[in-house]
């Protein structure tokens, strides 16, 4: 009998995780196909502020005057931007071409002594099924240092269900993504 | 007056311009804190899309006595802050008085040719004013912040006339509404704003004398002017923010940040739009506040805002 109980709960499980599945996965329709042209453009502009958003954060967190507490903040901050904590970022703070999770570049540049991060023009490129690439330059200021780099990060359009208190609707959402 | 005397005039009159968005300082460029500074670099970022270096106020501002005039385009960008159309604009007011009061060789007859014609103008203004105050079809109503006394910013209130099913927007100028009485029908007057309570003014056609107003004072709605401030705050008190933020969102509160041109929207949740508060950027500073909404008690439960 317990058997088939436990049998029964897993099942269910499997069914589960896999509707939650099919509701945070890539809109399989593509993008071009639920929006029209100017809605596209309207979310890459709004995207080009989270990326704007994101260098500021950097630039807090690697301040020497700014306490861990809300350091800890900014990095909640930084995390949301994102499709998820594990999304892979070139090391800009040590000029590095290796990726690395975002969950351990994050905690390397609140540890870096006083980085400034200067965000050139961000241009964005054709739409993919889930995405689109941007291109930009940011300037990064060790002290007298500066090192100029020319990066390309992709943009996540998606829908997914968010909840508001006790409620919840599907919504469009865009997340920051891969930092090559 | 020399231009280190009119520039000390523009210092004085950036201070007053600072204290307009932080009430809280009243001290002299002398107290003028690193905190202040960076405020200030917001607030001219944020109204001139200018920036100006911390180093630059440090050497320019800072110092009670200055040696020498910075270079113009700086002048020009503080002068654009303070509501001039650039330093030669203050020039040109300082100077002006000098050459008022300089010995004229004008003879009598140029004198009162011009004293005629500034009484003609006088009177002019004075009987255009009054045909418009008691015009039988016009009305002019200002509105003004009823604890402040200061007149409402034209692109924060929306104010229509509401006669049967049709409703007309009426426009904004300087804090003040022209109406057109000329119908001789009932109307009322409905002014909203996500910062201040709506109010809704009822225009009997026989009594408009006695039921217009000419000056209309709204209430502000508290946690909305909050929130308002906090979009426009540096890092400073985050904490008391943050605590501040629990108490007046709505915990099922829903944000739409409309995208451009109004092309659709992305959702914020009260978690994730606290966090945006709690730490602002720059792009949060130029976000503006078009609809809020509130329960009984105040919570606000819906935010609707334009990037």
């Amino acid at each position: 009998m317990n058997r088939i109980i436990l049998l029964i709960i897993l099942l269910s499980a499997g069914l589960f995780a896999k509707a939650q599945q099919a509701h945070t996965t890539k809109n399989t329709r593509g993008l071009k196909a639920n929006f029209s042209a100017p809605i596209l453009v309207a979310y890459q502009e709004n995207a080009k502020t989270k990326i704007e958003d994101f260098y500021q954060y950097l630039s807090l967190l690697s301040d020497l005057s700014v306490s861990k507490e809300l350091k800890n903040e900014i990095s909640a901050n930084i995390f949301s931007l994102f499709k998820n904590k594990e999304v892979l970022v070139r090391d800009i703070a040590s000029n590095g071409r290796n990726p690395m999770p975002l969950s351990l570049f994050i905690p390397e540049i609140a540890n870096a002594p006083s980085l400034k991060f200067e965000l050139g023009e961000i241009t964005s490129q054709q739409i993919e099924s889930d995405s689109w690439q941007t291109t930009y330059t940011v300037k990064i200021l060790n002290g007298s240092k500066k090192t100029e780099l020319n990066l390309t990060q992709r943009v996540y359009l998606t829908k997914d269900f968010k909840t508001f208190g006790g409620n919840s609707k599907e919504v469009w959402q865009t997340f920051l993504g891969e930092i090559e | 007056m020399t231009e280190l005397d009119t520039f000390k005039r523009l210092k004085e009159m950036v201070l007053l311009k600072y204290q307009e968005h932080y009430p809280f300082f009243r001290g002299t460029w002398n107290s003028f804190s690193s905190q202040d500074i960076q405020n200030l670099i917001g607030l001219i970022e944020q109204e001139c899309k200018q920036s100006i270096s911390e180093k630059w106020i440090y050497t320019h501002l800072k110092p009670d006595v200055n040696e020498k005039i910075p270079r113009k385009g700086m002048l020009d960008i503080l002068a654009v802050f303070v509501g001039l159309s650039g330093w030669d604009e203050l020039l040109f007011q300082d100077k002006k008085p000098e050459e008022e009061t300089a010995p004229s060789k004008a003879n009598f007859k140029v004198i009162s040719s011009i004293t005629l014609l500034a009484i003609m103008v006088l009177v002019g203004v004075w009987y255009l004013k009054f045909y418009e105050k008691a015009g039988p079809g016009k009305q002019t109503i200002e509105l003004k912040n009823e604890f402040t006394n200061q007149k409402i910013k034209n692109d924060e209130v929306k104010v229509f006339k509401v006669q049967g099913t049709a409703k007309q927007v009426l426009t904004v100028k300087d804090g003040k509404v022209h109406i057109d009485n000329s119908s001789g029908k009932n109307y009322n007057i409905e002014i909203t704003s996500p910062f201040y309570k709506k109010k809704v003014i009822n225009f009997v056609a026989d009594k408009v004398k006695d039921t217009l107003p000419a000056e209309v004072d709204l209430k502000p709605d508290d946690y909305a002017m909050m929130l308002k401030a906090f979009m426009l705050s540096d890092i400073k008190d985050w904490q008391t923010r943050k605590n501040q933020l629990n108490k007046i969102l709505s915990d099922d509160l829903e944000v739409l940040i409309m995208l451009r041109d109004d092309l659709g929207a992305e959702y914020f949740n009260k978690k994730e739009f606290s966090q945006k508060l709690i730490v602002p950027t720059s792009s949060l500073k130029q976000m503006k506040i078009i609809e809020i909404k509130s329960r009984d008690m105040g919570e606000i439960y819906f935010i609707r805002i334009k990037q």
